[in-house]
């Protein structure tokens, strides 16, 4: 059953891991006194990697679509929009990364 | 075994005689969703009456300055339960109700998947709920607030029971909504019409699937909060208290970690009836389908990641302030493609207007209004300044009762033909519409100003000389005319129901499956359940109502005196199984009465009751399975149209086990936010002393001896399948479990004082919940054993056994974190 659904939880499933993992390191780094370049560092890979599995998501979902053809079902439609959106929000949600303090 | 073909006529009784629940005292077993449904629905509306003559006491009170219409605790005590009633006691039990009604005839079922699930979470909504209510009559209402912060709520600043009132009433009331949308998730997935694949299920039927699993996902931080916060009340172990290790703000993170994703469950369920109403009225399908359903899947998600907008000015780092602000404004747009989705709708479209479009008018006009806001408030720097004023009072208004209140009235008058069998008188509706969206303006409109002007919420009074006068005085002005016309209202559905005419089956013209049936509808719901080939809100109801009375269709027989519905592959909507339902029974009814003495003995402090409440609890769920399943295999059945499959009791993918499966999942997110408050108070509270402790190693004991259950309890399994008798490895689970929560519980005792430290208490908490885990799979493990030997459990009807595999390997797993955080724990410090 999860497996169907996966073309449309899949996106923004990603989105709510980097969502959890970047507010964890953000903390840590502030809680383990790390160095604010090395936090913003951290912060900005953690980032680019959540950013860089999403199209990478994204090119896997439309190269499925391609070799189904007339075979494609509505979840994979679908799912390609929801895989979209998340890249979105992953691109708005982390943009603060490169410009707020982390720790004040 | 096949069922017997009766005329249109007979099998109609026949199906009554079944399905039936009969009058008088009988009605308190009732399961039926229909039943229950209207009852849920019914009581709600009470409780909104309730929580609307409360806001009168708090307009009265700030209609002029300087009252002393009510003095500062009662109204602390009234504006408390004016949330809590709204939030906890209408909004979502409204929507349970009608969603409870309503998805199993839009679906094509006969009814839920556990009827009796729905029965036992009426009885703890209603007895959750009345218990707020007396302790409101009798002058000991909850008043730290509908949020309860910490440390106003904390036993030191609010001593006698009016806190524990909430936290205890609340969670009683919460186990509906659990109950609700474990059964609803298993309902959608798996009790469709055959041939109603996802992709043609009605769109009211997606926005609840998500809606239901935001519920599994969203409420269980508020229940450990309340839990820990009930154990620090009653305990004195200090979870939120900053002198000992707690921190006040894990409450905060706990609360709207389920409050901010509660305004989209709210939401969801009504954007759901709006998309069936629209498309209705507009007289033509809903646009941008595929959209909708992104949208949906977005906001369910990105709602989970904005819940500290709640909090912009505790003091978080601009870094985390900019995650939440950004998703903040970003939910904006999923609402906005709705929004859009709908107005598209209506422009390509030929609409008409009727009743219900007025009041979907309304929700465009208002929910539009509180949405703008929302993303002002979502700004960090506008909301510093906003925060904790008549602003925010404004807003929240604006899109609780713009995205909740006004889609709900559309969906009232849209279904009450479908509740009464009759057609709307309509001489009050539109008035009472008039006054309910000029009231509301009047009343809210003008807080946006009073709050701009400096006016704090939740105070009681003011003085004359601060210029919020005539604003406040409008505002109660407004107010009372909004209750009128909802007094209107209230008087119009009873002259429906009373006087209205006989109506057509299908009044509206609509195109889902709800209308192909009488009105009111039979107990059974369909005489034979539709085979759906296409989406199913463009169906002709009409010609398929006729077909499914006269039998035509799946199960169009009544066979062996057994409540039958169909199961479907969750994916194609092929029929894979018959779902044997249970029939009326007064087991819910006690059971959540055993759970009232449970939660009335934590209330009134008479310890001594609690387990024995616990016990009788217990004991009657075990009870429950008793008269199902059967003793014999019996292989697949006929189910017409030339198709045969086997019942649920011998399918592995049947309703039991994924119920199993998603209360698991709350489960998780429930432990999944203890480990997190574990962390968090590691992490960010204050007073963490560095000194190492003795490690405590009855956890890890703990650990191996449900390590060795999970064993245990495959190969009874094997053993199982193989035809040889699992009963004694089904013992030995049984022993290992009980050893594991042994374990835990001589760990609890070895922890010592527990009330010096939220380290400690922290452990303590997390083998309580390990040692109940352990206990859960030892009394599964114990009860498949009773089945096997009762000869309910054979090769092929294997449920009992894969269940107690689940819990087995759950009270594993959560062993394997809580011993983890204990190595961390005992070396971060706390006196042990």
């Amino acid at each position: 059953m999860i497996r169907h659904l996966w073309p449309l939880l899949i996106g923004f499933s990603l989105w709510a891991m980097a969502f959890t993992a970047l507010y964890t390191v953000q903390y840590l780094g502030c809680y383990l006194g790390w160095s604010p370049q090395a936090h913003r560092l951290a912060l900005v890979a953690g980032a680019a990697i959540a950013i860089a599995v999403s199209v990478g998501v994204l090119v896997v979902q439309i190269a499925y679509v391609r070799r189904l053809g007339q075979a494609t079902t509505f979840m994979h439609r679908v799912g390609i929009g929801a895989t979209v959106a998340a890249i979105a929000a992953t691109i708005i949600t982390f943009a603060p990364i490169v410009l707020a303090s982390a720790c004040i | 075994m096949s069922g017997e073909h009766l005329s249109p006529v007979a099998l109609h009784k026949a199906l009554t005689r079944i399905w039936g629940t009969p009058p008088g005292l009988a009605r308190f077993s009732a399961v039926n969703h229909s039943i229950l449904g209207k009852r849920f629905m019914v009581v709600a509306m009470v409780f909104f009456a309730i929580g609307g003559v409360l806001a009168m006491l708090i307009r009265a009170q700030l209609a002029t300055p300087d009252s002393a219409f009510i003095g500062p605790e009662l109204y602390n005590q009234i504006f408390t339960m004016h949330g809590t009633v709204m939030m906890f006691l209408f909004a979502i039990p409204m929507f349970e109700g009608l969603a409870i009604y309503m998805l199993p005839k839009m679906l094509g079922a006969r009814d839920l998947a556990f009827p009796r699930m729905t029965a036992y979470g009426f009885w703890c909504y209603l007895f959750g709920g009345t218990i707020l209510i007396v302790a409101m009559v009798m002058g000991y209402a909850p008043n730290s607030g509908w949020f309860m912060y910490t440390p106003l709520s904390s036993g030191i600043y609010t001593p006698g029971i009016n806190a524990d009132v909430w936290l205890l009433g609340i969670t009683f009331v919460e186990i509906s909504a659990i109950t609700a949308a474990v059964e609803l998730i298993v309902t959608i997935l798996k009790m469709r019409a055959p041939g109603m694949s996802l992709t043609r299920m009605p769109i009211f039927g997606w926005y609840m699937l998500v809606t239901a699993t935001m519920m599994l996902i969203g409420f269980p931080p508020l229940i450990l909060g309340s839990i820990l916060l009930e154990m620090e009340r009653a305990f004195d172990l200090p979870f939120f208290d900053p002198t000992r290790g707690g921190d006040p703000l894990l409450w905060q993170h706990l609360f709207w970690l389920f409050g901010h994703p509660e305004v989209y469950i709210i939401f969801l369920p009504a954007a759901g009836m709006l998309s069936t109403i629209i498309p209705t009225f507009a007289r033509r399908p809903l646009i941008a389908y595929n959209a909708i359903i992104v949208a949906i899947v977005a906001m369910a998600f990105l709602s989970f990641g904005l819940w500290v907008h709640h909090m912009f000015t505790v003091g978080i780092p601009h870094l985390a302030l900019g995650f939440f602000s950004a998703a903040s404004a970003l939910v904006a747009i999923p609402t906005a493609v709705q929004i859009f989705a709908w107005i598209g709708t209506i422009a390509s479209g030929r609409p008409r207007l009727d009743v219900p479009m007025l009041y979907v008018i309304g929700f465009f006009i208002v929910f539009v209004c509180g949405g703008l806001t929302g993303v002002m408030l979502a700004m960090v720097p506008f909301n510093t300044q906003a925060h904790d004023s008549y602003f925010v009072v404004a807003h929240l208004h604006y899109v609780l009762v713009g995205g909740f209140v006004f889609p709900m009235l559309a969906a009232l008058y849209y279904w009450l033909p479908h509740f009464t069998g009759r057609s709307s008188v309509y001489r009050l509706s539109v008035p009472a519409f008039w006054l309910i969206i000029i009231g509301f303006n009047l009343t809210f409109f003008l807080m946006h100003l009073t709050g701009l002007m400096g006016m704090p919420r939740r105070i009681s009074t003011y003085p004359s000389n601060w210029g919020w006068d005539w604003l406040n005085l409008l505002s109660s002005f407004g107010g009372f005319i909004m209750t009128m016309g909802f007094a209107l209202v209230l008087v119009d559905i009873v002259m429906q129901f009373r006087l209205g005419r006989r109506g057509t089956r299908n009044p509206w013209d609509a195109g889902t499956l709800e209308w192909a049936m009488p009105t009111p509808p039979p107990d059974y719901n369909f005489a034979a359940l539709p085979a759906v080939t296409q989406r199913a809100d463009s169906l002709d109801p009409g010609r398929l109502g006729n077909n499914l009375a006269a039998g035509d269709g799946y199960l169009g027989f009544a066979r062996a005196s057994r409540q039958e519905s169909l199961g479907v592959d969750m994916m194609t909507g092929k029929p894979d199984q018959v779902i044997v339902l249970p029939r009326r029974t007064w087991l819910p009814l006690w059971t959540a009465l055993a759970t009232a003495v449970f939660f009335l003995g934590l209330l009134f402090k008479i310890y001594w009751v609690v387990p024995l409440g616990a016990l009788a609890v217990v004991g009657l769920f075990l009870v429950w399975p008793r008269a199902l399943g059967q003793r014999h295999d019996a292989g697949p059945i006929d189910i017409g149209q030339g198709e045969a499959v086997p019942v649920d009791a011998e399918v592995e993918d049947n309703v039991t086990w994924w119920a199993s499966k998603i209360a698991a999942v709350a489960d998780a997110t429930l432990y999944a936010s203890l480990l997190f408050g574990a962390l968090y108070l590691a992490v960010v509270a204050p007073g963490w002393p560095g000194q190492s402790t003795e490690t405590n190693w009855w956890p890890a004991l703990g650990l191996l001896a449900a390590f060795g259950g999970s064993v245990s309890v495959r190969l009874a399994r094997s053993r199982n399948a193989d035809g040889t008798s699992p009963y004694g490895w089904l013992l030995g689970t049984a022993v290992l479990a009980a050893l594991a929560a042994a374990a835990c519980i001589v760990g609890m005792v070895q922890l010592g004082d527990a009330t010096i430290h939220a380290n400690i208490s922290l452990r303590f908490a997390l083998y309580a919940y390990c040692a109940i885990h352990a206990g859960i799979a030892m009394l599964i493990a114990a009860h498949a054993a009773w089945r096997w030997r009762g000869g309910y459990v054979s090769a092929v009807r294997a449920t009992s056994l894969r269940l107690s595999v689940l819990w087995t390997d759950y009270a594993t797993a959560a062993l394997i974190p809580a011993w983890g955080l204990t190595l961390l724990l005992a070396r971060s410090g706390g006196a042990s």
